[in-house]
């Protein structure tokens, strides 16, 4: 019987290690090992599955760079006005202020449905809650898509986002800025470039070449906004097995 | 999913057989495959009578143990449902494993690598809770695993249920008394959790959580108590056989007109009602047997089909799956047929091959080599995921990157 149980156990044990090992975590703190580290500065990145698989590299890129880095970004949701915002507001005021961010990065996400002046309060009340935990925000437009049904019937309220974002930004006393991710991604969904996988045949999400190109483009943009951080290396980062991820579909 | 007979039947067991319960197994694996293959969007509802069923039928021994011996052999019971759910599952799991490995996309062997020790533990509907499954179910992002979050929910069931009828038969207490008591407090709990945690964005949760689909379990084993028996004989009396048949009619026309697994009335109160109407149209089909509706389900083609249902929800999902990766451009009838047919041919030799030897005649699959074997074929599957490389990873052209 002891045997038994000694060998039950053991299995056990065996099957959770496998089980554990298994499964890379998705969101990440960076620790601060970078030699050019900007002191105590930390990016806090909210945003939906999209920001999800662009966090990967993010995260591997900041912790060259030094900075502490933390995703809350969420699969099927992170978005702040629109379907089911109302049960994410009631945690995310708790997640910010807990994170303790310098820098908040909010990329626009494609559930950020509804007319404007309901996007244009909800982007005013992320404002007052970044800056209420001491941090700066960040608008990053989110990249185009290629609808399905799903996503046709708010297209009209999704392309206006980037504009109530500028206003909001606009009246922020410089506490807010709004980059334009069209440098990375063009106006129009585009799966391949450079003969590349750069987006997931789905339409919405990136691939691991993407996600690199992305992360390379906001570090640069985040260097103006984090002071003394200078962007590591593409070649610390960007070969480090984050692209291995199952969150990259479709690619 | 769960099968009535064990590999060693305990005198109190033994019962005569319910031809009428097969038949439903069979409509309720019909109901899966059409919705698996876009035929039948209410077709899912299946997994909800799979529920009751196995919650009827493991009550049903376990309590007539409870009034034979006045106690449980935890044990004995986990060693029967090991036998008659590990083999063919064993037997799949490292099959499709290989193949995806060989033939697959890179998407799903990775996904295949990580979703298997989870399906090994009994644990794979909270793990793909955690990794947002559902989410991905919208991109067509489908994992040959993902069917089996059921079978942890019924895996997670045996491990607490059997428990809490050895502690009620422990203390002394009357077993059907409390069991139903049991039952229909922790079902009103869980109906209660569904509501609360229901999402409208996605249900996913509510979905696949045991904790919130125990009541379609609960509501079959509160079905297999003298208590709701004699409830139910009294209640239908003569008209059991007009009941029988409303009952059918009412699910059948729920599983024709619900629509997909993401309509908000299903998780406050629709499963529930449907699970109930489930339990229901068993314990008349246990009670009235010779009415209509009980001859049409004892039909030997849906018997049959219900024999081989557990290997049937196994095999045709990875079927189904690995199809549409692998042959496109099939028309979608066409692509049922194939699915239907490798699925229906896969699952009878799992059931001859597999399951009935090891249930019914292999001796060493009891007591302490069947403890070994048992132990043998948990590690020989953790090899398997380990030992499998997972695809290496895509290497970032950092041209333009800095």
């Amino acid at each position: 019987m002891t045997t038994t149980r000694r060998l039950v156990l053991g299995l056990t044990g065996l099957l959770l290690t496998t089980a554990a090992c298994s499964g890379p975590s998705t969101t990440t703190t960076a620790a601060a090992v970078g030699t050019a580290a900007a002191e105590q500065s930390k990016v806090l990145l909210l945003g939906d599955s999209i920001a999800v698989g662009q966090a990967l590299p993010l995260a591997a890129a900041f912790a060259a760079g030094g900075v502490d880095f933390q995703s809350i970004a969420a699969e099927g949701g992170g978005n702040v006005v629109g379907p089911a915002s109302d049960e994410r507001w009631k945690e995310l005021p708790g997640h910010i202020s807990a994170a303790k961010p310098s820098v908040v990065v909010y990329q626009i996400t494609t559930y950020d449905w509804g007319s404007e002046p309901e996007q244009q309060a909800a982007y005013e009340k992320l404002l007052n809650t970044v800056t209420g935990a001491g941090a700066k925000l960040v608008f990053v437009t989110m990249p185009p898509i290629r609808p399905g049904d799903f996503y046709q019937p708010h297209m009209a309220e999704l392309a206006r986002t980037p504009d109530v974002a500028r206003t909001v930004a606009a009246r922020s006393s410089g506490q807010a800025v709004v980059l334009d991710a069209g440098e990375v991604w063009g106006t129009t969904y585009q799966q391949t470039k450079d003969g590349k996988a750069d987006r997931s045949a789905d339409g919405i999400h990136t691939c691991p070449q993407g996600a690199a190109r992305f992360t390379g483009w906001l570090l640069t943009q985040l260097a103006k906004v984090l002071p003394g951080f200078t962007p590591p290396a593409a070649e610390t980062w960007a070969n480090t097995g984050w692209s291995a991820d199952k969150h990259f579909k479709g690619c | 999913m769960t099968n009535v007979q064990p590999a060693v039947r305990p005198v109190a067991a033994r019962r005569a057989q319910l031809p009428a319960l097969d038949g439903l197994r069979g409509i309720a694996i019909l109901g899966v495959l059409l919705f698996h293959t876009g035929h039948l969007p209410g077709g899912f509802l299946g997994v909800d009578l799979f529920f009751a069923l196995s919650g009827y039928l493991i009550t049903d021994l376990l309590l007539r143990e409870v009034e034979a011996t006045g106690t449980v052999s935890l044990v004995a019971f986990w060693g029967r449902r090991i036998r008659r759910l590990l083999p063919a599952l064993a037997a799949m799991l490292a099959a499709v494993t290989v193949l995806v490995w060989l033939v697959a996309s890179r998407d799903v062997v990775r996904t295949t690598l990580t979703d298997g020790p989870w399906v090994q533990l009994n644990l794979l509907n909270w793990h793909l809770l955690a990794e947002s499954a559902g989410y991905w179910d919208r991109f067509g992002s489908a994992r040959v695993f993902e069917h089996l979050w059921s079978i942890a929910v019924e895996e997670q069931f045996y491990l607490v249920w059997p428990v809490l009828v050895l502690i009620i038969a422990r203390c002394g207490w009357r077993a059907d008394r409390w069991v139903v008591v049991a039952a229909v407090v922790a079902s009103a709990g869980s109906l209660a959790l569904m509501i609360t945690l229901v999402s409208s964005a996605d249900p996913s949760r509510v979905y696949t959580g045991t904790d919130t689909r125990a009541f379609s379990l609960l509501l079959g084993a509160m079905v297999a108590t003298r208590q709701a028996r004699v409830l139910l004989a009294r209640v239908t009396g003569r008209v059991a056989g007009a009941v029988l048949a409303s009952l059918a009619v009412g699910i059948g026309v729920l599983w024709w007109f619900a629509d997909g697994v993401n309509s908000l009335w299903l998780f406050t109160g629709g499963l529930f009602a449907h699970s109930l109407a489930a339990a229901l149209l068993i314990g008349l089909c246990v009670r009235a047997p010779d009415t209509a509706v009980a001859n049409v389900l004892a039909w030997q083609p849906l018997r049959w089909l219900g024999l081989i249902s557990y290997s049937l929800y196994l095999w045709h999902w990875p079927v189904s799956v690995l199809l549409s990766e692998l042959w496109t451009g099939l028309g979608a009838w066409a692509q049922t047929f194939v699915v239907c047919a490798v699925s229906i041919g896969l699952a009878t030799l799992s059931k001859y091959l597999v399951e009935d030897p090891i249930r019914f005649r292999a001796q060493w699959a009891t007591g302490r080599s069947g403890v070994f074997a048992f132990a043998a074929v948990m590690a020989g599957m953790a090899v398997l995921w380990l030992a499998l490389p997972a695809p290496a990873p895509p290497t970032i052209d950092i041209t333009g990157l800095n």
